[in-house]
């Protein structure tokens, strides 16, 4: 444990030090921030003041032989001042905490049509499903109509503590993942991506997954975008294909400009197959989900009305299918509804107001939400306020509505630095009454090195 | 502690570094000083001073390949002496591209160098003016790189572009899509976007806060978890389980659950979050939505479930009607047999 973060900050420092050859690149960004807040705690509430540091460095084009080499790092790290805090769960009884979120190095060589990372990534690639993992990667481009990418290793896990372990909060646990996506291209019409997902956990399979993406695009105003996600895991355990596709979604997307712009989608998904194959509990499940919707960006500026307001509105129909026991055969249907607008508008360049409401709608539970929000800018002071409503169509801890307001106040005060306090409060079913806050500095900047002036 | 180990190496690299970067921003960028134009006018040939460029394949830093004779018959047409002229070598360049291999291909041409270059330094110039775009796609058809978004085989870093093409930007319901875009084309992403942009929000290794806590300034940002998020989650979860699940393992909701006293087992005021009469009906929740049970009882395979539900138990089977296991399937998953102890 101890030893791959050493290698990773060697890495990272050896890399930093004066480059020999072109000018490279470093951006910084640090955040560092005190928070005053409650936590909620089997009924009581209990005040904590950590202190945090998150920090992200980038380096990119150092040039060494045959290409060019770039590296990320991004960490986070606390320590409590007051009770201790509640660190998401884990390394509960320190004062300290902390994680490393990204550290990698990435080569890019023969003209950037190969590129292959090292160290703690994250995967996005065709059904990777952004994977956070510990290993390798490559993307190359073997054809100019061809793509391959891969890569393997392990699941990243929390705190380098729960490799292969259920308590893992990387959605793919294991101690192996390997994965891949062969893409082909043609013109603009068709992207289409044949892409594969493995993992184990001693041995045993925790995913097992084909997966087919597309793009067709014919005219420039419309795309279609397509996926399916089939897994090989659960075709061995169900008859039906519709047991077996984990993920699949289709939309329509009519990007007509940048302020009108029209999408229509079908998703469907099991949600049994989410869960890690190593879990008993996906045998219990025979679930689908599908999802019908469509939504819209109107602005007015789309119809030459010199008003920089635009709207936003989406509607999703949600259909949840499940199935009895083995003696029954039933199946039954629930329905929901998901509805949003919001509209926002720039008085000045400097300046942003805005409005949104949602419903969402299930027949165990659902709420309407309220909020409106601004922020100005001038003379380099930003200041935002934010209200927030929720009223809940059935109580939550007994109490039905949640209310939060929340003001910021910040100062470039230049060179890269900015300075922000914010105050929050509310009402909400856990605290009948709260005030939290904090103040943080921020840093960023990006520094160019050996640039020579005459 | 381990955040130690790597806080401090990095800030000692990142002090070294710093101190490297104040010696240019100290002097400031330096004004070009050749007069281009009037050479141009009068007729005198680029290579007369970039004769180097005619075998450069590649475009370097601060370098811009440039020669000035110590004796030429065009330079003492005009001046006597000849100046020494010590040229500002300073250039950053934002693509890929070799000179040696397109010069050949305009030979014939009027002034095969103003085919491209139609701008010049002149003496105070800050930003040396190079040729747009169009220029290279006057002769090449990149619709297919532009398609895929393959830009870095020429763009060396696309950050410096404050406005991408029509077909990149993030308007409207991107924050639904962009993971669709994603899956097809993240080198694409990477043209502009670090990881790091990424793991503000996708990060199994778990932030201690959400975005919209770190960033409250950011109010136009559609952040998924603004705002009162622990009252309303269930009610998201029931609505798109498999949303929560693509970013969050169950041991993360567990670890949670188990913390507040939510998973009964762990609760030290011995509450139950079942409603009443739990046990009559708790089958068929657990098959309309088994993520919600994951939450608490996902132990792998040892489940709290298989206590009852396993060959010879009280539960019954489990399965669901289109369930199609096999013996042999028993005998080969370690999971199977948790229940099924006798093939």
């Amino acid at each position: 444990m101890r030893l791959r973060l050493g290698i990773a900050s060697l890495a990272a420092a050896a890399l930093l030090a004066p480059a020999s050859g072109q000018a490279s690149e470093l951006e910084v960004f640090s955040n560092t921030q005190l928070n005053v807040q409650n936590q909620w705690r089997d009924g009581s509430t209990t005040t904590v003041v950590p202190l945090y540091e998150f920090l992200s460095l980038s380096g990119r084009n150092i040039e060494i032989p045959g290409g060019q080499l770039l590296f990320q790092v991004d960490a986070w790290g606390g320590v409590n001042l007051g009770k201790n805090p509640w660190w998401n769960g884990y390394s509960n009884t320190g004062s300290w905490s902390g994680d490393l979120n990204l550290a990698y190095v990435q080569g890019r060589f023969l003209n950037n049509q190969l590129r292959v990372t090292l160290g703690r990534q994250t995967i996005g690639i065709g059904n990777s499903r952004m994977l956070q993992l510990d290993g390798g990667s490559f993307q190359a481009v073997i054809h100019k109509m061809f793509t391959l990418d891969g890569y393997v290793g392990v699941p990243t896990t929390q705190r380098f503590t729960a490799y292969g372990n259920v308590y893992s909060a990387n959605p793919t646990i294991g101690d192996l993942a390997v994965g891949g996506r062969l893409g082909f291209a043609w013109t603009t019409w068709v992207n289409v991506g044949f892409s594969a997902a493995f993992a184990w956990d001693q041995g045993q399979s925790t995913r097992e997954n084909l997966a087919i993406d597309l793009k067709f695009s014919p005219v420039s105003w419309m795309y279609l975008l397509g996926y399916a996600d089939w897994s090989l895991f659960a075709n061995e355990y169900y008859g039906s294909l519709g047991s077996q596709i984990a993920d699949a979604n289709l939309s329509l997307v009519f990007p007509v400009s940048p302020f009108l712009q029209f999408t229509a989608e079908y998703t469907y998904t099991v949600p049994a197959l989410a869960l890690p194959y190593n879990s008993v509990l996906w045998v219990f499940s025979d679930n689908t989900r599908q999802y019908l919707g469509a939504s819209a960006r109107v602005g007015l500026e789309y119809f030459k009305i010199n008003v920089p307001l635009d709207f936003d509105v989406g509607y999703r129909r949600i259909f949840g299918v499940w199935n009895g026991d083995e003696t029954t055969n039933t199946s039954s249907t629930t329905t929901g509804d998901r509805y949003y607008l919001r509209a926002s508008w720039r008085p000045t360049k400097n300046a942003t107001v805005g409005a949104e409401g949602s419903r969402l709608f299930m027949p165990a539970q659902g709420y309407w939400q309220a909020r409106a929000f601004g922020s100005l800018r001038m003379y380099g002071i930003t200041g935002t306020l934010d209200f927030q409503g929720y009223w809940f169509d059935q109580p939550v801890n007994a109490i039905s509505t949640s209310m939060i307001g929340s003001a910021t106040l910040g100062y470039d005060v230049g060179s890269g630095f900015a300075v922000v306090g914010a105050l929050q409060g509310g009402a909400t079913p856990y605290y009948s009454s709260y005030l939290s806050g904090l103040v943080k500095l921020t840093y960023n900047a990006s520094y160019r090195f050996r640039e020579v002036y005459e | 502690m381990n955040t130690r180990l790597l806080i401090l190496p990095l800030a000692l690299a990142l002090f070294g570094c710093t101190s490297q970067a104040k010696k240019p921003e100290a002097q400031g960028p330096q004004p070009y000083k050749f007069p281009h134009g009037i050479h141009v006018e009068s007729g005198v040939a680029c290579v007369e001073c970039h004769a180097p460029i005619l075998k450069t394949t590649s475009l370097k830093e601060n370098v811009i390949d440039v020669a000035i004779p110590k004796k030429s018959e065009v330079c003492s047409a005009c001046h006597d002496p000849i100046p020494d002229y010590k040229p500002v070598q300073r250039f950053a360049p934002t693509v890929r591209f070799d000179h040696a291999g397109h010069l050949p291909r305009l030979k014939g041409a009027k002034d095969e160098c103003q085919a491209c270059h139609t701008k010049f330094t002149e003496p105070g110039t800050i930003e040396p003016p190079v040729p747009v775009m169009a220029t290279c796609t006057s002769c090449h058809n990149h619709a297919q790189d532009f398609a895929v978004g393959r830009c870095t085989p020429c763009h060396r870093d696309l950050r410096k572009y404050e406005k991408p093409a029509k077909e990149y930007t993030h308007e409207a319901n991107f924050l639904q899509t962009h993971g669709k875009w994603a899956k097809q084309s993240v080198t694409t992403c990477a043209s502009c976007h670090d990881q790091t942009m990424c793991s503000q929000c996708h990060t199994a290794t778990t932030r201690p806060m959400p975005p919209s806590v770190q960033f409250p300034e950011k109010v136009a940002a559609e952040f998924i978890h603004r705002g009162d998020w622990i009252s309303r989650h269930s009610m998201e979860a029931g609505a798109d389980p498999t949303s929560c699940s693509k970013c969050h393992g169950t041991g993360y909701c567990q670890s949670c659950h188990e913390f507040q006293g939510v998973a009964s087992a762990m609760n030290p005021l011995g509450r139950d979050p079942h409603p009443s009469n739990w046990l009559a009906f708790h089958g068929s929740v657990a098959r309309q939505n088994i993520l919600s049970c994951a939450g608490c009882h996902n132990q792998g395979a040892s489940s709290l479930c298989v206590t009852c539900h396993r060959v010879g138990g009280i539960g019954g089977s489990p399965h669901p009607p289109g369930f199609k296991g096999t013996t042999s399937q028993v005998g080969s998953n370690p999971t199977c047999k948790i229940c099924h102890t006798s093939p």
